[in-house]
């Protein structure tokens, strides 16, 4: 329950799932986190498949899309897809964040060997170029977010999800000024935290 | 934190942000300029804050992401966790590393196996799991979980570790022996913890040793290797096919010999070995898999620091540089002998200690045989120099007369090394295993206990010669195995073949105590073993080996009984053969010889003996089970004589007393299945005197047990034995009650479950005659629902396997004829006249001849039964009238034979009415 397929046979979310989640009910977010993840992960890919490296693999874009493909047919309230899309964005963190952290690994050298594998023998690597020092901006957003929690998940919903402001605002129940003030003092703080 | 700011700080500056942000370059100098006169610190902070506005980008740019998603690895959600990087991939499996779904924190590695069905994915595999689930140790990855795939794919949730292997950190600069002997210790005791819980590695390399910034090790997929297997076959004979590594596999997994404790050692060794003189001990290069495993088999390991010593250029860091004890070490671990390694990985480890306590180490004192051979041929050199010159002779004799003095007294430390391995082999021979026993889904861990025992036990053979009780002692563990592997009384896998092999080696080995000791411990062994090896020969039909091995059974049990008339223990084994024997004569249903009359002695004689036992000890352990065994018989002999009604209440009061015994042990499936055994018998027995519809709830609840029973110990044939046999029985009276509907799911399990007893045994007949058995079943539901031609293919299906057998007992020649009575049943509903009376004939025939042969009361149902229908089908012939009355006038014949010699059933007076009815309407 909670979980449909559509005519297209595409999951879909229900939208008493997303207010249970939004209440704290743990089964319900583990009914719809994978649902999520699992549809960040199919839009990202099928843009890739396309090869259509462009504008079309912001964040936002992503999480939109996401979005459009779970909920949209349900008309949810403003509150309801914030929410959705404050998963989304944590979960991009996460992909980032683990995504660089491999590559560094990889580049520390073949003495590391992050889990053993009894039969790697054909171990894919992507060796990535990474212009954003994602691994940094998520280590000086850990620190951020010891001073200040609100304006670190600004920044988690903003750089990571792609929202707007007014959207992040909705999700926090704060008022969009605030949410443009923790985001350019979270940018400052970031930013001095990164050059030293 | 490493920013050196509070929430406070962070506070104060953003109201000084708040102010200065919205200024323009000079004025926000201006401002900054004030701070600072007052708080230098604070301007400079401020200062670096505004300088860096730019740098934080407003989001990851497009090829972070694109690369990212690249690399997501299959963003597949199994249970509650997700998916998130490849980690590697191989043949057998995929390792992601993976979170919970809804919460980031918990990181995990996700193993999904891919060789595996999700067919295959049995309870087996979740018992295992559940197993290495319950290892806790913090130099062991934890398994956490395992579950199926959508598509039925096993995986495993384990710890996430991060760390180098063995072999490459022991070559990070800075390491020393000592170093690396002191994780390799801890790593020993890791594995010594999981054996001491019965779990083996099987896959021990540097891959899998991991060790981590701190420098703990961690050992990784443990029991993974076993898992594996447990998921690729339901046969527990398959050492042979688990998945290895050919660089540190030992030759006993290379040969397919059972892999013990002595495997993980022999693993370690090799890790050691490489770890500490810069290679592999034997693979090179180029080496090919099969090449690997060929040496593994044939090259002795090179002397470790010789190896060092000559290692040459571009080989791995050498930290090994004195020959010492850890040569001795090393080799002693790396022996090609399981027997002949260190006992267990603590062993290893606590020469290991000694070696960095620079202590006397254990391996080098190896076994006293061992330095006997060697002093010989030491001697044997002394004596030749002898020759060439006197004072090599006079230097021989004291390094003879030195070597001697070193085997004496390593003699007594041999032999109480000896001692302790014996003790422990017994003690998880006959405490631990049989303690086990009746526990349902044991006989995996039952059978590694005893596999274990036999290894140490047959090391202990190597070193001891023919020692008449340690010969007792390993021929009663092959007895074991044989037991787990295929005696039907108990537990077993149905292996019916391994069973043979493992009872003919017991044989060899009891026999050759015997000539040496004829105590009575040698005797009773001898007695059970003749009992197992005739209970196979039944199982698989040899009906002359079977009497020979029951008479020889109940011979020396009553040789051991007179030899000591006091012991009770002793008396009920006697009975329990006595009952065998009578079983294999007379049980109906078997297939033994089908003589009822030639049981009732021997059930008699069994009867006596316990209850004498009674009067004198009545609380004996025991003793109420072995009560209901000759209870459970009366009510056998009397069906078989006939006596329905007696036959109901005997069972009942069977049924009465075995219930209290499996209420009081709960735990233990063979008392619950030999409910559902007397719930069975009285099945027939309730029909028999008009009771179909307690015929039918018995067999319904008979069906239910049993299918319990074996969904909780499924790679059990036993179990497996009594579902067929239970929902056959339930599917037969729901169809005779024609409700079809409620048959049909009974039909289904039947079905399945002997095709899976085909499975494990092939050849076997009596399996084979189970699955015919099915097919009948499946004939007789097509034929309720009226569907005449499904049902003469299935009949026909069935006989065709069982003429395969026929001559191999009567109950199987039974089978035979029924199957076309059935046949011919069907084809007369069918209105294929003819073809039905050429059939039935032919069964009639058959039966007949049976009959005359072993004229028990239900062959002679059948033939009834057989000749109604004759009858029936040659009214649609165009053969005279008197054909038909022929044949029901020879059932008459025989239903008034019967008449005069007991009471008949009403269903049977009832019968006999109806064919003298058709019979009179023939001739009028």
């Amino acid at each position: 329950m909670g979980v449909n397929r559509n005519v297209s046979g595409q999951f879909t979310v229900a939208l008493e799932d997303i207010a249970a989640c939004r209440r704290g009910d743990r089964a319900a977010l583990d009914r719809i986190y994978p649902l999520v993840y699992e549809e960040l992960r199919r839009v990202a890919r099928s843009h890739l498949s396309r090869e259509r490296p462009g504008h079309t693999l912001q964040p936002t874009a992503l999480v939109n899309e996401v979005y459009l493909r779970l909920c949209a047919q349900h008309d949810a309230d403003w509150s309801s897809r914030a929410y959705v899309f404050g998963l989304a964005a944590t979960m991009m963190r996460r992909i980032l964040v683990n995504h660089a952290r491999d590559s560094a690994a990889k580049k520390r050298g073949a003495g590391v060997t992050m889990l053993t594998l009894s039969d790697a023998d054909g171990l894919a690597i992507v060796d990535a170029h990474d212009s954003v020092d994602v691994l940094a901006i998520h280590e000086a957003l850990d620190a951020l977010a010891q001073l200040d929690s609100r304006q670190a998940r600004v920044v988690e919903l903003k750089f990571f999800g792609g929202l707007e402001i007014d959207e992040i605002a909705t999700l926090l129940e704060v008022s969009s000024a605030t949410v443009r003030r923790d985001w350019t003092m979270a940018k400052l703080w970031l930013g001095r935290e990164l050059a030293r | 934190m490493k920013t050196g700011m509070s929430p406070e700080d962070w506070h104060t500056l953003q109201s000084h942000l708040d102010v200065l942000l919205p200024l323009d370059a000079s004025a926000r100098q201006q401002r900054l300029d004030a701070i600072a006169a007052e708080a230098p610190q604070l301007a400079t902070t401020l200062c670096e804050l505004l300088a860096t506005e730019s740098r934080m980008p407003e989001a990851p740019d497009v090829r972070t992401v694109a690369m990212a998603f690249a690399n997501v690895a299959a963003g597949e959600v199994l249970g509650p966790f997700v998916l998130d990087t490849l980690l590697g991939e191989g043949g057998s499996s995929v390792v992601y590393r993976a979170h919970r779904a809804s919460d980031f924190s918990q990181t995990v590695a996700i193993k999904v196996l891919r060789s595996v069905s999700g067919r295959q994915f049995d309870a087996r595999f979740r018992q295992e799991r559940d197993i290495l689930a319950s290892l806790s140790h913090p130099n062991i990855a934890r398994l956490f979980d395992g579950g199926a795939t959508e598509d039925g794919r096993p995986y495993l949730v384990l710890e996430y570790v991060e760390g180098t292997d063995f072999v490459t950190w022991s070559r990070e600069p800075g390491r020393s022996v000592a170093s690396v002997i002191a994780a390799m210790i801890k790593v020993c005791d890791a594995v010594d913890y999981a054996h001491r819980r019965l779990l083996v590695h099987r896959d021990l390399k540097p891959a899998n040793i991991l060790i981590d910034a701190d420098g703990e090790p961690k050992l990784l997929d443990f029991g993974v290797a076993k898992l594996l297997e447990s998921g690729a076959s339901s046969s527990v004979t398959q050492d042979a096919l688990a998945p290895l590594t050919p660089a540190y596999a030992a030759p006993e997994q290379v040969s397919g010999t059972p892999v013990t404790t002595a495997t993980d050692v022999y693993s370690l060794g090799v890790v050691l070995f490489e770890a500490l003189c810069g290679d592999h001990p034997y693979r090179r290069g180029d080496d090919t898999a099969a090449q690997l495993l060929h040496k593994v088999s044939t090259v002795e390991p090179p002397c470790p620091s010789d190896f060092a010593a000559s290692a040459p250029a571009g080989h791995g860091r050498v930290l090994m540089s004195q020959p010492g004890d850890l040569d001795h070490v090393v080799l002693h671990a790396m022996d090609k002998r399981p027997e002949a390694r260190y006992a267990s990985a603590g062993a290893l480890a606590d020469d290991l200690r000694a070696v960095l306590a620079s202590q006397p180490v254990r391996a080098r004192a190896r076994t006293w045989r061992y330095l006997a051979a060697r002093f010989a041929v030491r001697h044997r050199i002394g004596v030749a120099l002898a020759g060439v010159a006197a004072m090599a002779v006079v230097a021989a004799t004291s390094v003879a007369l030195w070597q001697g003095y070193v085997a004496s007294r390593e003699r007594a430390r041999a032999e109480k090394r000896f001692d302790e391995v014996r003790q422990l082999a017994n003690r998880l021979l006959f405490r631990y295993a049989d303690g086990i026993k009746s526990l349902a889904g044991s006989l995996p861990v039952q059978r590694q206990l005893v596999q274990d025992a036999l290894g140490y036990l047959a090391g202990l053979r190597a070193e001891a010669g023919d020692d008449p009780a340690l010969l007792v002692e390993l021929g009663s563990a092959y007895a074991r195995l044989g037991d787990m592997q295929g005696n039907f009384t108990e537990a077993n896998a149905g292996d019916f073949a391994g069973a043979a092999q493992s009872y003919a080696l017991a044989r060899e080995l009891l026999n050759a105590a015997s000539e040496r000791d004829r105590r009575p411990v040698v005797r009773e062994a001898l007695a059970e073993l003749s009992l197992k090896e005739a209970h196979l020969a039944y199982q698989r039909i040899d009906h002359p080996l079977a009497e020979r091995k029951y008479q020889e059974s109940i011979a020396a049990w009553r040789d051991v009984v007179r030899s000591a008339p006091e012991r009770a223990d002793t008396r009920l084994a006697l009975a329990a053969a006595l009952d065998a024997f009578g079983d294999f004569l007379g049980r109906d249903g078997g297939v033994g010889k089908s003589d009822p009359a030639a049981a009732l002695p021997l059930y008699a004689e069994a009867r006596g003996l316990r209850e004498k036992i009674a009067e004198v000890s009545p609380n004996l352990p025991g003793l109420q089970l072995a009560i209901y065994e000759s209870e459970l018989r009366d009510g056998e002999s009397a069906w078989a004589q006939g006596r329905k009604a007696d036959a109901v209440g005997l069972f009942e009061r069977a049924l009465t007393r075995i219930r209290r015994i499996a209420a009081a042990e709960p735990d233990n499936g063979y008392r619950q299945r030999e409910v559902g055994l007397v719930l069975t018998r009285l099945v027939p027995a309730y029909e028999a005197v008009d009771r179909l519809d307690a015929s039918i709830s018995v067999a319904i609840e008979a069906a239910g047990i049993t299918q319990r029973m074996l969904a909780a110990d499924p790679g059990n044939e036993a179990m497996r034995a009594a579902v067929t046999s239970s929902a056959g029985w339930a599917a037969r009276q729901l169809m005779r009650a024609g409700r079809f509907d409620e048959a049909a799911p009974f039909v289904a399990t039947e079905m399945t479950v002997a095709k899976t007893r085909l499975a494990a045994a092939p050849d076997n007949i009596d399996v084979q005659a189970t699955v015919a058995l099915a097919h009948r079943r499946a004939g007789n539901l097509a034929y309720g629902r009226r569907d005449f031609d499904a049902a003469i293919a299935a009949h026909q299906q069935a006989r065709a396997m069982q003429v395969k057998f026929r001559g191999s007992a009567p109950e199987n020649d039974m089978a035979a004829a029924l199957s076309l009575m059935h046949a011919g049943r069907a084809q007369l509903a069918a209105k294929r006249g003819a073809d039905a009376y050429r059939t039935l004939q032919q069964a009639a025939a058959e039966m007949r001849a049976l009959v005359s042969t072993h004229p028990t009361t239900r062959f002679k149902d059948e033939l009834v039964g057989a000749l109604n229908l004759l009858g029936d089908a040659a009214l649609n012939t165009p053969k005279p009238a008197t054909t038909a009355s022929a044949a029901w006038r020879e059932a008459l014949a025989l239903i008034d034979g019967e008449a005069a010699r007991r009471a008949l059933a009403a269903s049977e007076l009832q019968l006999r009415e109806a064919i003298a009815n058709k019979l009179a309407r023939v001739q009028g």
